[in-house]
């Protein structure tokens, strides 16, 4: 393992038993997070990114089964962590922000002792005024106007997005070095969420964090991450970086992603992905996405596809890059709207 | 909040006067009249007693009586029969704090046990503790608390001889609350399974909360997070439980208080009933019916305590 690596998930497989069956919610997932880099999970409702950071959390449901995998944090096996030695990391070096700041804090808890507790967490011998000192700093630090008030009241008096910054307020007390967020712009509105997005992006910068960013939400990927993992019925099916798999996305299913993403510059109608993805109680024997893929081949339906390398970073795991595969080509309002990417950026 | 209470007041009365002219109708709407049993009396005499009680007149008029007695001259009638001219309100003053003891104190040790049952439950959810549990609280609420007071009755009173088989009213403190433990325990079992069943219930609903994972990703441990964060927040739900329990206590305690010959409230009610003493009943029903309204607006009053987004909303 990479000495810059510093949480890894290597062939992470999940299912939940549940009362039709075993669902297959994580199938061999893999993927490396650098100190200082952002890493995205993209993937639909489902796709099982939710439950793979929960396994890194070691907060998974009771009814969650790892079946296989490792998951690696400094080179040691997070799923064979006893609850003590979990206790020890969690929150103190593994932080995570929510989705959902509206139901993430406890309603009948005054905002400032939900910080405080956390900071007391990590600074056991921390007097009241020192942690409120410090809770106040935290608060301001997020963006929290007229903090000093704010520390009394509860979270019904606050807005999303002031929610929101709570969490990664209470996220941050205890100086984590890992940071996951769990899409946590989905429930704001979008002015909110480019603000919540600066801010994650300045405390990354500020505190050198490494981020795990999970999101359905390809616009808000492009703006935060380094690599991105594209996850589809619980495999991941495209790795890369940014620049990869925004302007040579391979797999089908990327392309349909990138494709589907509202664009205000065009008239074009809205592309939609057709179908539904797979019962996960019964995964698809081949590329799972066969079903929804108008170029699928015969293969797609019958075997799984390896991951091929397109370069030292970009793999993707569909038979279209096969050699002996026909050249499909890309979508056309997908060509244009890359185009259009690359002469925005340059 | 003070216009609020203050509302709530105004409701509490209304409904009061409302109980009472039910209770009012519906006892004199029973066959008979609280002479009817008196065989040594002649029916001159039986006429002259009942013109002195006002019962020959037509019922309207007797309400009109007794509403302008308990409103204007704070005068709630003397009792008929069982204790004939004893004012009714000094009857049920003197009895007050033996069953106000009694029903307090089974509320008092419900709750707490309630509590540790109900959260012993949640936490060990579809494990064994918890189907144990619910067993029992399938028991308790089935069974009606004169049930359970006959059993301990027979086991702890009579065969073992534990406890005293009835309450002993002359004794000395430690007498009387010696032979206050089995009605008190025989009151508590279905309060103890009620509180138990909405905690476990509320606190399974809390502990699966986006909050409590916040609080566990934290670094809270288990324990930590559910005292801290699920527990308050379960309780909001239960005072609206628990208060009116003490309504339901009462209510069991009127068939209790019978089998253990505890003079309390409970026995004056069954018994005014059956001897047909009207002005009693009306006066231990009027006290029933008090308590069991001021249960309702302390749980009016307590969401504010409890909530803060209900106290601060009412503040504004």
């Amino acid at each position: 393992m990479n000495k810059d690596t510093i949480l890894s998930v290597q062939n992470l497989t999940i299912s939940f038993r549940t009362i039709n069956g075993m669902v297959r919610a994580v199938r061999n997932i893999s993927f490396d997070l650098k100190r200082g880099e952002t890493v995205a999970i993209v993937g639909e409702s489902g796709s099982g990114k939710s439950v793979s950071i929960k396994a890194i959390m070691g907060i998974l449901a009771g009814n969650a089964v790892v079946d296989d995998g490792q998951i690696l944090y400094e080179g040691k096996d997070l799923l064979k962590f006893s609850e003590k030695e979990y206790h020890k990391i969690r929150g103190s070096k593994i932080g995570l922000i929510f989705q959902d700041p509206l139901s993430a804090l406890n309603p009948i808890m005054k905002i400032g002792k939900q910080i405080t507790e956390t900071l007391k967490l990590s600074h056991p011998n921390m007097t009241k005024k020192e942690a409120r000192d410090r809770a106040i700093e935290l608060m301001e630090s997020v963006g929290i106007p007229d903090a000093e008030n704010r520390f009394e009241q509860y979270p019904f008096q606050f807005s999303g997005g002031m929610r929101q910054r709570i969490v990664i307020a209470i996220a941050l007390a205890r100086d984590p070095e890992v940071l996951i967020c769990d899409e946590p712009t989905t429930a704001l509105d979008v002015t909110v969420q480019a603000k919540i997005l600066d801010l994650i992006n300045e405390i990354k910068r500020e505190r050198n964090l490494s981020v795990i960013f999970i999101t359905h939400d390809m616009g808000v990927v492009a703006n935060i991450a380094d690599r991105i993992n594209v996850m589809y019925a619980g495999k991941i099916i495209e790795k890369g970086t940014s620049e990869e798999i925004f302007y040579e996305p391979a797999h089908p299913y990327t392309q349909a992603l990138l494709a589907a993403m509202p664009d205000l510059e065009t008239e074009e109608t809205l592309v939609s992905i057709p179908g539904v993805p797979p019962n996960m109680i019964y995964p698809p024997k081949g590329d799972a996405f066969a079903a929804r893929n108008k170029y699928a081949l015969k293969i797609d339906f019958e075997q799984e596809p390896p991951f091929f390398k397109l370069s030292d970073t970009h793999y993707a795991a569909t038979w279209t890059l096969h050699p002996n595969a026909p050249d499909i080509e890309m979508p056309e309002v997908l060509k244009n709207r890359i185009n259009r990417m690359k002469e925005g950026r340059a | 909040m003070t216009k609020y209470v203050i509302k709530r007041v105004g409701m509490m009365f209304l409904t009061l006067f409302i109980i009472i002219t039910i209770g009012f109708f519906v006892l004199r709407l029973m066959p008979g009249s609280p002479y009817s049993d008196e065989v040594n009396l002649t029916p001159e005499a039986i006429a002259a007693l009942e013109a002195k009680q006002h019962l020959d007149k037509p019922l309207i008029v007797q309400y009109a009586y007794f509403m302008k007695g308990v409103f204007l001259e704070n005068n709630w009638g003397v009792s008929i029969t069982m204790r004939p001219g004893m004012n009714c309100f000094d009857i049920i003053k003197e009895r007050i704090p033996t069953t106000l003891a009694l029903n307090v104190l089974a509320l008092l040790i419900s709750i707490p046990l309630g509590i540790i049952a109900g959260t012993v439950a949640a936490v060990f959810k579809t494990k064994m503790p918890d189907y144990v549990i619910s067993l029992l609280v399938v028991i308790c609420i089935s069974v009606p608390s004169f049930v359970f007071a006959s059993l301990l009755q027979y086991f702890l009173a009579g065969i073992n001889g534990w406890f005293p088989l009835i309450y002993n009213s002359t004794g000395n403190v430690q007498e009387r609350l010696t032979s206050m433990v089995l009605p008190i325990l025989a009151l508590s079992f279905s309060p103890i399974a009620t509180v138990c069943r909405y905690l476990r219930g509320e606190l399974i609903e809390t502990m699966s909360s986006e909050y409590m994972l916040l609080a566990r990703t934290k670094g809270l441990k288990n324990y930590q997070a559910i005292v801290r964060h699920a527990f308050r927040n379960s309780m909001v739900p239960l005072a609206n439980v628990i208060i009116p329990m003490f309504t339901r206590i009462m209510g069991g305690s009127m068939v209790v208080e019978g089998l253990f010959s505890v003079p309390g409230i409970g026995g004056i009610m069954v018994d005014s009933i059956t001897a047909r003493d009207y002005t009693l009943t009306i006066a231990a029903l009027m006290f029933y019916s008090f308590i069991s309204v001021a249960t309702i607006l302390l749980v009016d009053i307590s969401y504010g305590i409890i909530d803060p987004r209900i106290r601060l909303e009412a503040k504004n």
